[in-house]
C-alpha cells in the first residue's frame, strides 16, 4: 500500500489521534500474557488500528469453553496450541500488524528481563494479577494492563509509574482574554466604535460589552446581564453567537483551575526532570510574572467581515507567538541553571505544551494489587464495583490453592476467605453490602465467560492502551470493573 | 454443547435466543462486532442487510472484511466471513436498501423478534423506528461518534422512540451565500461539492439543475441576472469537461479562467453586494505541472491551481467509462473539491483549508474506532436479554447505555428507558397496517371503508405522506384507482374534518382483500403547547465546554428546570452520535 492507502485506511481514527498518534501505534509492541476471549477481543482492537506488534504468550491448549466465547477460534482448532492459534487468526485482520506467540515456560519467562524491556504495554489477561510480573515491569517502567472477565464481570486495572500527558483533548472554553486584553488587542477593540457595528467578530462584542458593564458596575457582570445587554443590539448572526456565548464573561483568565494550580505546585527535581517538568517550571515562572498563562492562539469561526476576522486572527496569533518565545526563553533559562544548556526544546514539543498548557495531565500509579482502604467507604457511589474487584480477588485465592474456579458448591470457603482477608484489614468493620451476591453471582458462572462481556470489556481495555501508547487522551487511573447486571462500569483509584 | 455456558449463566432464557429471529440493519463498524456477539449467543437466525459495499477506510475498524473485498456487499462478505465461525445460527443476507418496499414489504419485517440497528443515517433510522412502531417490534438502536457511544432499547409505545426527541437537522446555507457572497470555508466547500462538482461532472446537469430565478432568495435583479448567467456557461464548460483528450489538458485552465476569475469579475460589478462586504479579487494564476501533494499541509494558490487541474483532467477521463460522483474516499473527486474550495476561498480572502480538514467537513466524517464499536455493540447484544423479560418494568432497568472514554469517573453507565413523549410526532399517534390490494379499489372506496370502521361524524382528509389524495374541497381523485396514486410501503394520513377523532397514520401492505386495523381512535387532543423559552436553552448551549467555570451556579439553575425538558435537553447533547 502507498501512503495515501495507509492515510485513508486509518483516516477514520486519525481524526482522534493526528497522523503522531498513529505513528505511534504503528511502532509499538504490546504482550499479551494469556489467549483468553477478552485477550482476544482486546487484541483484535489493536490490531485493527495499526498496532505494529503484538506477542501472545500462553501455554495452553485450546478447550471447549474457548470454543464457545472466542470467536477467533474454531472447531478444528480444538487441543491445539492456543497462543499460536490466535495469532495467526487475528494476524488475518491487518496485514500491517505483525503477530507473535511464546512458548516459553513461565517460570523462566519471568527472569527474562530482556524480553519484558522491548514492549511499550503488556496485558495480563489472567485471573491472577502476579505480583511477579508486576514488580519487574514497575521496575522496567513497562505499563502494565490486567484484565479479567468472569460470568457477567469484568475487571481492567492500570499498573503504571508516572504518566505526564500534553495532549488531553479535554475539551475547554474558548479563549478570548474578556477580561485581560493585552493593548494590541485593546487597540483594536476600541477602533470599532459602535456596538452594533455589522460583522464584527462576536468575541469583539463581548469584549466590549464586558467592559462597558464592568465599568457600569464597578465589578464583574454576570452572564444574564451580559446576555441582556447584548440582546438591546439587535439580532444580527454575530450578536445571536455573542448572545450563546455569553456565558464566557465568567472565565476569569487571571486565575488557575485546580488542577493546573497544583500541577504548578509540584517540583521535581529539575537536575533529571524530563522535559516536560522543565516546561511546567518554565510555565510557574511565566505565571508568577504575567498573573496569565500563555494564550492558546486560536480562535474560533466567528460570522464576521472576512478582513475583521483576519485582522483580530493576527493579533491573537502575534500574542501567541510571543507568549511562546517567553516561555521558550524561560525553559533555556531553567535548563542552563541545572546544567542542561545541552538540551533543548523541539518547535513540535513547545507548540504543543503552549496549545494544552490549561489542560495538562499527570497521574501517579500505584503497584499494590489491593487497597484495603478502598472498602471503608460504606457509601462510596463504586462500592458495588469494588465489590466486584474484590470478589476477582477471592476467585484467585480459591483457584492458586486447588488450580480450578470455584462453584457454588464452594460457597462456604470462598465466604470464609472474604471474611478473614477482610477482618485482616481491621478498618472495614462489616462485610459489604451486596458482596454476598457478588461473590455468588461469580460462583454461578464457574469461570465461565460471556462473549459480550469479553467484546465490551475489550474494547474499553484496548481503548485504554491505546491511550497509554500514544499518550493522548487521560487513560484510566487506575481500576475499573464491569458489572454486566446493572450495565455499569466504576472507577476508583488503588492506592 | 457451545450453549451450556450461556444456560448456566442466563438460565431458561438462552434457550429463547436459540427460538428467535433477528434482523441486523447496517453491517458497518457496529454491524460487524454485532454480528459476532450475536452469533455467540446463538440465536437461531440472523438476517444481515446493508445496501453499502467495502471501502478501504472501513478496515480500521470493520474486522469482517479485508483487503481483498474492497467493493463488495458488506451483507454478503460479512456472512461468508463468519461462516467458519458460525456454530448453529442460520444467517442470511440481504445487500439491499432497508427503505426499498418491494425488497422489504412489511411482512419481511414481522418474521423477526428484535431489530437491531447498526446504521450511520438518521433517514433510515427514522424509518426503522417507523416500521418499529407499525409492528411493534422490540428495536435496539446504537451509534457511536468517535470515543462516544450509545445503546437505546425501543419497545414500541411503552417506552421513548427515536423520534420522541427532536433530532438537530443538517444545517443549510442560502442560495446567495454559497453563489455570490461566501464567507466561511464551510460555504466554499459547499459550493464546490455540491454546485461546482454536478456541474461540471454531473450526468444530466443540463435543464433540470438549471437555476430559475425563483430559487435565488435574493431582490437584487442584477445578482439574479449575473448568476443566470454564469450557470448557462457552465454547461459550455461541461462541453469541454466531456470533449477532453488524454494528451491535452489546456482546457482546464479556460474553466479556471472562467470559474475564478471571469464570473468573479462580473460580481465585481454589482456595486450592491459590496458595500458592506470586502470585494474578491478575481484569481491570477499561471500555466503549471498538474500534480498533487500532502494532503497534511496548507497548499498555496498556486499548489490548489495544480490540483485543479490533475484532479478535473483525471475525472474527464474517468467520465468516459461511466458516471462519476463525489465520494470522500475517492481521491480524484476529493482532490476537485479541495482545490476548488480552496480557490474560491482565496478569491473571497477566506482562509484556506488543508485537505484532511476538508476532507471531514465535505464528507461529513464522524471520526470511528474500532474499540467504541466493540462496546457498543457489546452492550447492544447484552440489550437484547431485556427483551426476554416478561414485565416492562424489567425491560426497562439498566436498558440504555451511554459510554464515554472522555468522562474517566464512569466509562460507561446505564440508566432507565424514558417513558415515550406524549407529544413524539411518531408515536403519539393512533397506526396501524392497512392490507389491500391497490389495483382494486380507489380513494373513494378506502374513504368510505374507514369512515364506516372508525365512526367519523362526517368527512376525512386522506394523505399519502405530504401529498394530498382527498379532503373536503379536493374531490378530484375520489374515483382513481389507488395504485395510480399510492404504492405500497407509503403511509397514508388520515385527519377528521371535524376535528374529533384523533389523527391516524396506516400502513400499505398487499393484501387480497380490504382489512383495516380494529381499535377505536382517541378523542382529539387539543394543541395547546406554548412555544419554549429559548432563553433558557442558551444557558446550555456551552454545555460541556465550560462546565467547570460556574459549576455551582449552573446546577443550581439545573434544579429549577421541569423534569421533562431537562431530559430533552440532556439527549440533545447526544444527538450528534451517528455511527460511521
Amino acid at each position: 500500500m502507498n501512503d495515501t492507502d495507509v492515510n485513508n485506511k486509518y483516516d477514520r481514527q486519525v481524526r482522534l489521534w493526528n497522523v503522531s498518534g498513529q505513528r505511534r501505534l504503528v511502532d509499538s509492541r504490546v504482550c499479551f500474557v494469556g489467549a483468553s476471549p477478552v485477550a482476544c477481543e482486546t487484541a483484535k482492537n489493536l490490531v485493527l488500528p495499526g498496532v505494529g506488534k503484538l506477542v501472545f504468550v500462553d501455554d495452553l491448549a485450546v478447550d471447549s469453553s474457548d470454543l464457545a466465547a472466542n470467536f477467533f477460534l474454531q472447531e478444528s482448532d480444538l487441543h491445539k496450541d492456543r497462543a499460536r492459534c490466535v495469532s495467526d487468526r487475528l494476524g488475518e485482520l491487518n496485514a500491517d500488524s505483525s503477530l507473535e506467540h511464546v512458548n516459553t515456560p513461565w517460570d523462566q519467562l519471568i527472569q527474562d528481563k530482556g524480553f519484558w524491556k522491548q514492549f511499550d504495554c503488556v496485558v495480563n489477561a489472567r485471573l491472577d494479577p502476579d505480583t511477579d510480573l508486576i514488580d519487574v515491569l514497575w521496575q522496567l517502567g513497562v505499563p502494565l494492563v490486567h484484565i479479567h472477565a468472569t460470568g457477567v464481570y469484568s475487571l481492567v486495572r492500570v499498573y503504571s509509574l508516572e504518566r505526564t500527558i500534553v495532549e488531553t483533548h479535554a475539551t475547554r472554553a474558548d479563549d478570548f482574554r474578556l477580561d485581560a486584553a493585552w493593548p494590541e488587542l485593546q487597540t483594536y477593540v476600541d477602533s470599532i466604535d459602535s456596538h452594533a457595528a455589522a460583522e464584527v467578530p462576536y468575541s469583539v462584542l463581548l469584549i466590549k460589552t464586558f467592559q462597558e458593564l464592568e465599568k457600569k458596575l464597578g465589578r464583574r457582570p454576570t452572564t444574564r446581564e451580559t446576555r441582556e445587554r447584548l440582546r438591546e443590539l439587535g439580532d444580527d448572526d454575530n450578536v445571536l453567537e455573542a448572545v450563546k456565548k455569553a456565558a464566557l464573561v465568567g472565565k476569569e483568565s487571571h486565575t488557575l483551575d485546580d488542577r493546573t494550580r497544583q500541577l504548578l505546585a509540584q517540583k521535581p527535581s529539575l537536575a533529571t526532570a524530563t522535559m516536560f517538568w522543565v516546561l511546567v517550571e518554565a510555565l510557574d515562572r511565566f505565571y508568577q510574572k504575567h498573573r496569565l498563562l500563555p494564550l492558546n492562539g486560536s480562535l474560533p469561526d466567528m460570522t464576521s467581515n472576512t478582513d475583521r476576522y483576519l485582522e483580530l486572527q493576527d493579533i491573537y496569533r502575534a500574542k501567541h507567538d510571543a507568549d511562546k518565545t517567553e516561555l521558550r526563553g524561560l525553559a533555556t533559562q531553567v535548563l542552563a541553571e541545572h546544567d542542561r544548556a545541552n538540551e533543548t526544546v523541539t518547535d513540535a514539543e513547545m507548540d504543543l505544551f503552549v496549545k494544552n498548557c490549561n489542560v495538562l495531565e499527570v497521574q501517579r500509579g500505584s503497584k499494590n494489587v489491593w487497597d484495603p482502604k478502598t472498602l471503608e467507604d460504606e457509601n462510596s457511589p463504586v462500592l458495588q464495583n469494588i465489590n466486584i474487584y474484590f470478589g476477582f480477588l477471592a476467585l484467585n485465592a480459591f483457584h492458586k490453592q486447588h488450580g480450578r474456579y470455584p462453584t457454588p458448591a464452594d460457597q462456604a470457603e470462598v465466604r470464609s476467605w472474604s471474611i478473614s482477608e477482610l477482618c485482616r484489614h481491621r478498618t472495614v468493620k462489616s462485610f459489604p453490602d451486596g458482596l454476598e451476591h457478588v461473590l455468588d453471582e461469580l460462583l454461578r458462572a464457574k469461570g465461565e465467560v460471556l462473549h459480550n462481556v469479553c467484546a465490551l470489556t475489550g474494547g474499553i481495555a484496548a481503548q485504554e492502551i491505546i491511550k497509554v501508547l500514544t499518550n493522548q487522551y487521560v487513560p484510566l487511573n487506575n481500576t475499573l470493573t464491569f458489572d454486566g447486571i446493572r450495565g455499569q462500569t466504576g472507577t476508583w483509584k488503588i492506592d | 454443547m457451545y450453549d451450556s455456558y450461556l444456560s448456566r449463566i442466563f438460565g431458561d432464557q438462552a434457550d429463547k435466543f436459540r427460538e428467535s429471529k433477528v434482523l441486523m440493519v447496517g453491517a458497518g463498524g457496529i454491524g460487524c462486532e454485532l454480528l459476532k456477539d450475536l452469533l455467540l449467543m446463538n440465536y437461531g437466525e440472523i438476517h444481515i442487510l446493508d445496501l453499502d459495499t467495502i471501502d478501504l477506510s472501513n478496515l480500521n475498524r470493520q474486522f469482517l472484511f479485508r483487503q481483498k473485498d474492497i467493493k463488495q456487499s458488506k451483507a454478503l462478505t460479512a456472512q461468508k466471513a463468519v461462516e467458519s465461525f458460525n456454530h448453529n445460527s442460520k444467517l442470511v443476507a440481504h445487500h439491499g436498501n432497508i427503505m426499498d418496499t418491494n425488497m422489504f414489504p412489511l411482512s419481511f419485517f414481522k418474521q423477526f423478534n428484535i431489530i437491531f440497528n447498526a446504521l450511520d443515517n438518521l433517514e433510515a433510522r427514522f424509518y426503522v423506528n417507523k416500521i418499529a412502531l407499525f409492528t411493534k417490534i422490540p428495536l435496539i438502536e446504537s451509534g457511536t461518534s468517535g470515543l462516544k457511544g450509545q445503546v437505546q432499547p425501543i419497545y414500541p409505545y411503552q417506552t421513548e422512540c427515536f423520534a420522541c426527541i427532536p433530532k438537530e437537522q443538517p444545517k443549510s446555507f442560502p442560495v446567495c451565500t454559497i453563489r455570490s457572497t461566501p464567507s466561511k470555508p464551510i460555504h466554499c466547500i459547499t459550493w464546490a461539492k455540491n454546485f461546482l462538482f454536478p456541474q461540471l461532472f454531473g450526468e444530466d446537469a443540463s435543464e433540470q439543475d438549471k437555476l430559475k430565478p425563483q430559487d435565488v432568495d435574493s431582490d437584487n435583479k442584477a445578482e439574479i441576472e449575473a448568476l443566470l448567467k454564469e450557470s448557462n456557461e457552465l454547461l459550455d464548460l461541461k462541453a469541454l469537461v466531456m470533449n477532453a483528450v488524454p494528451e491535452d489538458d489546456s482546457y482546464v485552465y479556460k474553466i479556471i479562467a472562467k470559474i475564478f476569475k471571469d464570473d468573479i469579475e462580473r460580481l465585481l460589478l454589482i456595486e450592491t453586494l459590496w458595500t458592506t462586504r470586502e470585494k474578491p479579487t478575481p484569481l491570477e494564476f499561471e500555466e503549471t505541472k498538474a500534480q498533487t501533494f500532502d494532503g497534511q499541509r496548507l497548499w498555496t494558490a498556486a499548489e490548489n491551481v495544480a490540483v485543479f487541474v490533475d484532479s478535473t483532467h483525471k475525472i474527464a477521463q474517468r467520465l468516459k467509462t461511466g458516471p462519476v460522483d463525489f465520494d470522500k474516499d475517492d481521491e480524484d473527486t476529493l482532490d476537485f473539491v479541495v482545490s476548488a474550495a480552496n480557490l474560491r476561498s482565496h478569491v473571497f480572502h477566506i482562509p484556506l483549508k488543508t485537505k484532511f480538514e476538508i476532507k471531514q467537513i465535505a464528507g461529513n466524517i464522524i471520526p470511528a474506532v474500532a474499540t467504541t464499536n466493540a462496546i457498543m455493540a457489546g452492550f447492544s447484544a447484552l440489550s437484547s436479554i431485556h427483551a426476554f423479560y416478561n414485565t416492562v418494568e424489567e425491560k426497562v432497568k439498566h436498558s440504555k447505555m451511554v459510554y464515554d472514554s472522555n468522562q474517566p469517573a464512569r466509562f460507561v453507565n446505564s440508566s432507565g428507558l424514558a417513558p415515550r413523549n406524549n407529544r413524539c410526532p411518531a408515536c403519539s399517534v393512533t397506526r396501524g397496517i392497512i392490507t389491500l390490494d391497490l389495483s382494486q379499489l380507489t380513494v373513494n372506496d378506502i374513504r368510505e371503508a374507514i369512515i364506516a370502521k372508525y365512526g367519523y361524524s362526517d368527512d376525512i382528509g386522506i394523505a399519502d405522506g405530504s401529498r394530498l389524495l382527498y379532503d373536503y374541497d379536493f374531490d378530484d381523485n375520489l374515483e382513481t384507482s389507488l395504485d395510480k396514486v399510492c404504492a405500497y410501503g407509503d403511509v397514508l394520513f388520515i385527519t377528521d374534518a371535524d376535528e374529533e377523532l384523533d389523527s391516524l397514520e396506516l400502513f400499505i401492505d398487499r393484501g387480497d382483500a380490504l382489512e383495516l386495523p380494529a381499535f377505536t381512535l382517541p378523542k382529539a387532543v387539543k394543541n395547546t403547547d406554548t412555544p419554549e423559552d429559548e432563553d433558557d436553552e442558551d444557558d446550555f448551549a456551552l454545555e460541556g465546554e465550560v462546565i467547570d467555570l460556574d459549576g455551582p451556579k449552573r446546577k443550581a439553575e439545573d434544579e429549577k428546570e421541569p423534569a421533562a425538558k431537562k431530559r430533552k435537553l440532556d439527549a440533545s447533547a447526544e444527538i450528534e452520535i451517528v455511527e460511521l
